[in-house]
């Protein structure tokens, strides 16, 4: 995935398109837009007048050297071949080393019975390919196998984004949109130095992303 | 009987089997009543789901979508526990082996309460983690789908070895103390006999159980440094987590869990000292070389912890200085501090004080450094673990603060230890027979 900085609003359509796909429960997000000036939404970083405002979309980085998977201890997280890291529900035995191991901070605790508005049991609002999460597992963004597996679509979020900021294609072919974008425009990953090797490059805003 | 031991026989020993007052009972009773609220609590737990604790997810979503959506830390004070008892079943059988293996006769009285302390701990460690898992029923996966990736495979199987190793030792040790017993106390024959497995206790018997312990001392020794290296590599090996992915760890977990089973073993035999009038089996010189080993671990343990703090402080990589930080000033810096200074400089006053005179040495003021030594260590591992994980390098997160059915469960495991070393106590020898025998 490439996620194009330079035309990210931060209106959190990708985080609430996610959150209705996935049927994720109240308190978890697996996407979410992370600004550069502190902990709540839209906090501008630097002392006024000289203020900037960068958005950071944050999901899952689906690593090549991926931490999370490293460190489960019943191989409830693996990764696909083709490079998707995915958590089995039906396995976890929720020890949350995965949350310890991210150095993204990315996979949550259903730490209660999660509880999904609305209700799912009144309407069907998540893809019904979604499995039901029990109470006591982790889980995290699977760049919505459940769509990309079925014919060739993409992750909600990329189809829910206004400013077009998200591409998902293969890496690995150069004829692919992502690796053209990567072949013409300077891209980073997060906490690169970590040796994890991210599958989620950044392209950065024009005015350059601060110390991400 | 050696001279040495004054007027201690057989029965002075049994007397923790025969004598039963009402204080223990009242002793006993509390501590099931405590039981009981523990396991109310877990009850809690089982039923609500790990909401109930103050752990979260590493996590920043905005405060605004409710209340337990702003993150936390993952791992509390059950993860702290866990690392705890681990250390507190850590000298147990270490000294136990090195009485053997370096023929240490003079420390052979305390062998045997230092042994069913690392039994009594490694259930409790085990049972820390079954608290800390979100599915509790499904811990069997650990075997079935477990793999030797996970360094918490690791301590799964290191765990499991140090514990079944320390079975067979303390069963062989104790064979021929039960054969006595089932002569001694016609009562529970029936019990005794069926437990001893036809031992004669003959000579040839005798030295093949001996030859069988040397061995398994020498296998136990590695095995003890293991269990608690692996322990650290579960924390030291997360290169995503600041302060703690150091190639330091392993040799610091090892040397604070000595520091806190020393402790632990010194507090028990200076109580059991205490409630028989053992003085003339405990003597002081024992209890002064236990403080001794103490001393001198507990200054290799500060100045490892001196080390650390040093290479952080002076030119530290910036999230590591965070971490520092927000454990030096932030909201866990009154307990961070209490614990440096209370926990360990008084010990370490008391402990030292006899380098400067013989006389210096005072047992109970040395019991109270053990306990407060054990007490500072456990916070000590929960300042390890928890602010690490508040200070995620993307984002800062929420607080942890325990909930009290949390604490409920987490002093759970003291209570049911205590029941467990009772009913040790009740039923075998807590001193090894050979000892008043003198052999």
């Amino acid at each position: 995935m490439v996620i194009d900085l330079s035309r990210c609003l931060g209106c959190w359509s990708c985080a609430v398109g996610c959150k209705l796909e996935n049927d994720e429960p109240i308190g978890i997000w697996w996407n979410r837009i992370l600004t550069n000036g502190g902990q709540e939404p839209d906090t501008p970083s630097g002392d006024y007048p000289n203020v900037k405002m960068t958005y950071l979309p944050i999901n899952c980085q689906h690593c090549d050297n991926a931490p999370c998977v490293k460190v489960c201890p019943v191989a409830a997280l693996r990764k696909r071949d083709d490079g998707i890291v995915f958590l089995d529900w039906s396995r976890c035995i929720g020890c949350r080393y995965c949350l310890v191991a991210c150095p993204y901070g990315i996979p949550a605790f259903n730490w209660g019975p999660p509880v999904q508005y609305p209700d799912n049991s009144q309407f069907q609002i998540g893809n019904p390919a979604v499995p039901v999460r029990p109470v006591g597992v982790s889980e995290k963004c699977t760049f919505c196998f459940q769509r990309v597996d079925v014919g060739n679509l993409t992750p909600k979020c990329i189809e829910v984004c206004p400013a077009g900021v998200r591409f998902f294609g293969d890496l690995d072919d150069p004829n692919s949109q992502v690796s053209q974008i990567i072949q013409t425009k300077p891209t980073v990953r997060l906490r690169e130095e970590l040796g994890t090797e991210p599958s989620v490059y950044y392209v950065p805003p024009r005015n350059p992303l601060i110390k991400v | 009987m050696k001279s040495g031991y004054g007027i201690a026989t057989e029965d002075t020993v049994l007397q923790s089997i025969t004598r039963t007052g009402t204080a223990f009972y009242v002793f006993v009773c509390v501590l099931l009543v405590l039981t009981g609220e523990f396991l109310y609590a877990w009850y809690i737990q089982l039923t609500a789901g790990l909401v109930v604790t103050g752990m979260r997810s590493i996590y920043n979503a905005p405060n605004y979508m409710g209340p337990y959506v702003a993150g936390g830390s993952p791992w509390g004070i059950y993860i702290t526990n866990f690392i705890f008892w681990i250390g507190i079943s850590h000298a147990g059988i270490a000294i136990s082996a090195s009485v053997r293996l370096m023929d240490l006769k003079k420390y052979k009285v305390v062998a045997r309460m230092a042994e069913v302390l690392t039994l009594v701990a490694l259930p409790m460690a085990g049972l820390s983690i079954v608290f800390d898992q979100g599915r509790p029923d499904r811990i069997i996966n650990l075997l079935v789908y477990g793999r030797f990736q996970s360094p918490m495979l690791w301590d799964l199987t290191a765990i499991t070895t140090y514990f079944m190793g320390t079975i067979v030792y303390l069963y062989l040790s104790l064979r021929g103390d039960i054969d006595e017993l089932a002569h001694k106390l016609p009562g529970r024959e029936w019990f005794y006999k069926r437990l001893a497995m036809n031992y004669e206790g003959t000579e040839s018997e005798k030295e093949r159980h001996n030859r069988t312990l040397w061995w398994l001392a020498l296998a136990i020794v590695p095995i003890m440094v293991t269990v608690h290296s692996v322990v650290s590599f579960v924390f030291g090996l997360m290169i995503a987590r600041s302060s703690w992915y150091s190639t330091i760890f392993a040799i610091y977990f090892v040397v604070g869990a000595i520091v806190s089973g020393v402790a632990a073993v010194y507090s028990l035999a200076w109580i059991f000292r205490w409630l028989y009038k053992w003085e003339a089996l405990i003597t002081d010189d024992v209890l002064k070389g236990i403080s001794w080993a103490l001393r001198n671990i507990l200054i290799i343990y500060i100045y490892l912890w001196i080390a650390e703090e040093l290479t952080t402080r002076y030119m530290g990589a910036s999230a590591d200085l965070r971490v520092s930080d927000y454990l030096w000033f932030g909201p866990y810096a009154p307990i961070f501090w209490t614990m440096a200074v209370v926990g360990f400089g008084i010990p370490a006053i008391i402990l030292l004080k006899p380098i400067f005179g013989k006389r210096h040495f005072n047992p109970g003021l040395t019991f109270a450094a053990s306990i407060i030594l054990n007490v500072a260590l456990w916070v000590k591992r929960f300042t390890i673990v928890v602010p690490s994980l508040l200070n995620p390098p993307l984002y800062q997160t929420g607080i942890y603060i325990p909930t009290p059915t949390e604490i409920s469960i987490m002093l759970g495991t003291f209570w049911l230890a205590a029941l467990l070393y009772v009913a040790f106590i009740k039923l075998f020898p807590i001193i090894d027979l050979d000892v008043v025998k003198g052999e």
